[in-house]
């Protein structure tokens, strides 16, 4: 008994080791295959000449366009849930809900979307279906970043505001949101970071295998990295050079790591600087 | 015979279930410096909010009863609780500065009533530091942070801003209870002057503050208006015993 006492913190050091092995095995596996294959010609030629240039495009305008429409409807939500509406059974049931939300396995919101979007309304698989499958997707987590970042906002700056014959919605405008913005920038990041590696939502409402060059309408399917990367894989295989796959791999851990770490960046220079 | 300012009549306001302040008659002179004293709890914060309508913002607030500005009712449904705060202006206990610049914090409450010309911003910004005794100091970094001034000049401050809009009334929640003696004394001349131009109503838990500046002061006990007397007489030769035993620091 008492050995095992003395050994706790090594054993509990030594399996704290393992995702961090995990993490340099991965990197270094992609890195070692891929960074052969990486190169600026890579990302910015055709796919139909051995490079990823639609997906890479197609990846952006389905982050850029899903951001646009979650960003500014995830704010005013939390603006809603955190100033206006009375708390009561209501605004906690749709908390937890939006709680909850943020957990649900994308291959739902892909279906979700595909039944109601693509299907229901029409819009096919497009990009579209994408933004909005997307947006749902994003929508939790930056109405919960935002009402976070809205709560940490002191009541006194509130207080002076109003006393100085301010509405409540300028007030809100002018004094709470801007206190409040570096918390909800990180936040809309970390929305985007749910859906940077997403590929089965996209599966489902705006991507198809045969697609070629640009979307010209946003009704138009599009192709992203990760479903690329999943078709070579799933559909080409064999067809593919390793060293192509591992390229893609590279780009996209880099496109996640690089988000995530913008996010991290933010939150932690958001903590370090007392405002108030 | 002063002109009252303020006057409330039977004011009652409950927090929930919670019955804070109780037939509050109290009347406000124009002109003089009152103050509001009494135990922790009995509704002096709450007495003063009532007075520019802040008390409406608590969740679960009630308020009954009247309060006449300038024997205008400022309950009635009529009265915009915006325009009503620009004329009763407010400072709270802990400085609390606006996220953004000297300057800005001052013009605050003209921009929000849309006034955005850049020469009367600068000029009435230049007033309200100069008559809360700032801008010497701040007249070089008007464009810092407001966050950047030490806690006395953040206080005096919130006291120019509020000041810029033009209010009749000035409503203090203990403005001294977080500075040290120096910048207190500061306030306090300061206020004293102001009392030229403006009604003041001052809460405080210091009563030698109350003794040195306050024309009446007021006794506030469990949400009742104890008594209301010129500051000698309070303290000198109180009508009730609660006051006697309160200044005498009996409890509280
Ligand atoms: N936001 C609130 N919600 C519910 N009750 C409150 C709230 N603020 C104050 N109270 C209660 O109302 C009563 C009066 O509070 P108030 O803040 O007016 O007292 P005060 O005289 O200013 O006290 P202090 O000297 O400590 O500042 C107290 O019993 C307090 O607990
Ligand atoms: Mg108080």
């Amino acid at each position: 008994m008492r050995g095992i006492e003395r050994l706790t913190p090594y054993i509990t050091s030594a399996l704290s080791l393992i995702p961090i092995a995990a993490i340099i095995a991965l990197t270094s596996l992609i890195t070692y295959h891929g960074l052969g294959g990486l190169s600026w010609r890579f990302i910015s030629s055709s796919i139909l000449r051995g490079g990823v240039y639609e997906a890479v495009i197609g990846t952006l305008l389905l982050f850029s366009g899903a951001t646009a429409i979650a960003a500014p409807l995830g704010v005013l939500a939390a603006v809603y849930l955190v100033e206006y509406a009375p708390r009561s059974w209501l605004t906690e049931l749709v908390e937890r809900a939006v709680e909850n939300l943020a957990g649900v396995p994308s291959i739902l919101y892909g279906l979700f979307g595909f039944t109601l979007f693509s299907k229901l309304l029409g819009f096919g698989i497009s990009l579209l279906s994408g933004w909005l499958t997307l947006a749902c997707m994003m929508l939790p987590i930056i109405v919960r970043s935002s009402q976070e970042a809205l709560r940490m906002v002191p009541k006194s700056i509130r207080e002076a505001s109003l006393a100085l014959g301010a509405s409540k919605w300028t007030t809100i405008t002018r004094c709470v949101l801007p206190a409040a913005a570096p918390g909800i920038a990180t936040g809309v990041i970390l929305g985007v970071c749910r859906v940077a590696g997403e590929t089965a939502a996209i599966l489902l409402t705006s991507c198809f295998y045969t697609m070629r060059g640009l979307p010209r309408s946003p009704l138009d399917p599009v192709l992203s990295l990760t479903y690329y990367l999943y078709i070579l894989i799933v559909a080409k295989a064999g067809d593919t050079p390793l060293e192509v796959i591992f390229a893609l791999s590279l780009l996209l851990f880099l496109l996640v790591v690089a988000l995530n770490s913008t996010a991290l960046i933010l939150r932690f220079r958001y903590r370090g600087v007392k405002r108030w | 015979m002063v002109r009252i300012k303020i006057q409330t009549n039977s004011l009652n306001v409950w927090y929930g279930d919670n019955h804070v302040l109780q037939d509050v008659k109290l009347a406000i002179p124009e002109g003089h410096i009152t103050a509001i004293i009494g135990p922790s709890g009995c509704g002096k914060t709450t007495l003063l909010k009532s007075l520019n309508r802040m008390v409406e913002l608590i969740e679960g607030s009630r308020v009954e009863g009247r309060v006449l500005l300038d024997g205008r009712d400022i309950y009635d449904s009529d009265m915009d609780p915006a325009e009503l705060r620009r004329r009763v202006g407010m400072v709270f206990q802990k400085p609390n500065p606006l996220p953004m610049s000297i300057y800005d914090n001052v013009a605050y409450g003209l921009r929000v009533r849309g006034i955005d010309d850049r020469a009367i911003l600068d000029e009435a910004v230049e007033e309200a530091l100069e008559r809360a005794g700032l801008w010497s100091e701040v007249k070089e970094r008007l464009r810092d942070s407001a966050f950047n001034l030490s806690i006395g000049q953040q206080q005096r401050l919130c006291i120019a801003r509020a000041l810029a809009v033009g209010p009749d009334v000035l409503l203090l929640d203990e403005p001294c209870s977080s500075l040290d003696p120096i910048s207190t004394s500061r306030i306090e001349s300061l206020l004293t002057r102001l009392k030229n131009d403006l009604t003041l109503v001052i809460v405080t838990h210091n009563l030698q503050q109350a003794r040195r500046i306050a024309d009446y002061t007021a006794f506030l006990y469990m949400g009742r208006l104890v008594e209301m007397a010129p500051t000698e007489e309070i303290f000198e030769n109180p009508r009730e015993e609660l006051t006697r035993n309160y200044i005498k620091g009996r409890f509280g």
